[in-house]
């Protein structure tokens, strides 16, 4: 059965009512149940046999290449934006405060 | 360490193949373990006179060569001298003690100063850098006259404060120490491995000059203290040779001379605890 791709893993199948077996070979994530409330969907969908083995569902994710397709996607751009402003060092932030005043009139 | 029952033996004897060359004074190497086991802590298990027939002591006597005892006794300090004396009449010369005896005997005995571990004096402590302070990194200092102020970090000086420079043309702050508590280190760094740092800049150079003698009291006190401070062209001539180094490599990073030229400070909803510096 096929499963959504998050950023991070691909649900296999249902386990119950709240949990689902994910994994997400290229991204990191081991094979793992993981209740619906931690997860969001994404537009992606991956077709594999449902409960198929990691090495397929890498198979099929990389075919769909789903890595790049996410990094285009503004969800994870937005995200990548907010993990960067994190990071931002003293200087980064001198840099940003320089940037806004020549943009702004 | 138990030493056990061995039959003392000379550890010159030790080496059988070894010419004795002429040499009086041979090195003693290979010291024999303590003949004396260890019952409990500090308690051994043979008595003074035992320990002294194991160790074969009695064939162990040295005495000094006697030519150096002679010399010695020559060698006397002096305990006396002769100094002149001013005025007339007064026979022109004193002999004076040259280590006088004491002036005060206290009445009650001192209390002998229980014996302390570890306690050292200022100038032996372990001086440390936190890990984020490197030469070159950019520090905002905290307190003082410059808080606020972003500079270069340039060394650690012997009684653990910072040396650290504006440099003067970018921000006003010169040579000068900074205390590690009160600084920011922030996470940029200039490259400041083939900056010389000249070696006479060390704590006795930035230490605070007073007089402490005025020679007459009330009145002229004022005067003589260095009330204000001058820039001596030392400290000029100092800091142009290591702030045109330093001014080289600044110019490399883009934006990084008006990042020193700004300031720090804190504003609605910026949170230091928060904040990657």
């Amino acid at each position: 059965m096929p499963g959504p791709g998050g950023s991070f893993h691909v649900m296999k199948r249902f386990l119950d009512p709240g949990k689902a077996l994910v994994d997400g070979p290229c991204s990191g994530v081991r094979r793992q149940a993981m209740p619906f409330k931690c997860m969001q969907l994404t537009d992606f969908v991956i077709k594999f046999p449902h409960s198929a083995r990691q090495k397929f569902v890498r198979r099929a994710w990389e075919k769909e290449n789903i890595n790049e397709k996410w990094a285009a996607t503004r969800w994870a751009k937005k995200i990548e934006a907010r993990a960067k402003k994190a990071k931002m060092t003293d200087f980064d932030r001198y840099k940003v405060m320089k940037a806004k005043k020549m943009y702004s009139p | 360490m138990a030493g056990e029952k061995k039959p003392a033996q000379k550890t010159g004897e030790k080496k059988p193949g070894q010419e004795k060359a002429g040499n009086k004074t041979r090195k003693h190497k290979k010291h024999h373990a303590s003949r004396n086991p260890v019952l409990a802590r500090g308690i051994g298990k043979y008595s003074r006179s035992a320990m002294y027939a194991r160790k074969a002591l009695y064939k162990r006597k040295y005495t000094a060569p006697e030519t150096k005892i002679e010399k010695k006794k020559k060698e006397k300090p002096r305990a006396t001298l002769s100094k002149p004396v001013g005025g007339d009449k007064n026979g022109g010369s004193r002999v004076v003690k040259v280590r006088k005896m004491p002036r005060y005997y206290p009445t009650e005995d001192v209390p002998r100063k229980l014996l302390s571990h570890g306690k050292k004096p200022f100038c032996q402590h372990k001086r440390k850098l936190r890990a984020s302070i490197t030469p070159g990194t950019v520090l905002i200092l905290l307190t003082g006259r410059h808080r606020g102020k972003r500079v270069i970090f340039l060394k650690q000086l012997s009684t653990g404060l910072l040396l650290v420079t504006g440099p003067l043309v970018i921000n006003r702050v010169p040579l000068r120490r900074a205390h590690q508590k009160f600084v920011i280190a922030t996470s940029t760094k200039v490259d400041i491995s083939g900056v010389k740092i000249p070696k006479h800049l060390t704590d006795a150079y930035f230490k605070k000059k007073r007089l402490r003698k005025p020679k007459h009291q009330e009145g002229e006190i004022f005067d003589t203290e260095k009330e204000k401070y001058e820039i001596t062209e030392q400290r000029k001539k100092d800091q142009k040779a290591v702030d045109s180094q330093i001014l080289a490599q600044i110019k490399k990073v883009p934006q990084l001379r008006g990042y020193l030229r700004s300031t720090f400070s804190l504003s609605n909803g910026v949170y230091p605890h928060k904040l990657v510096f």
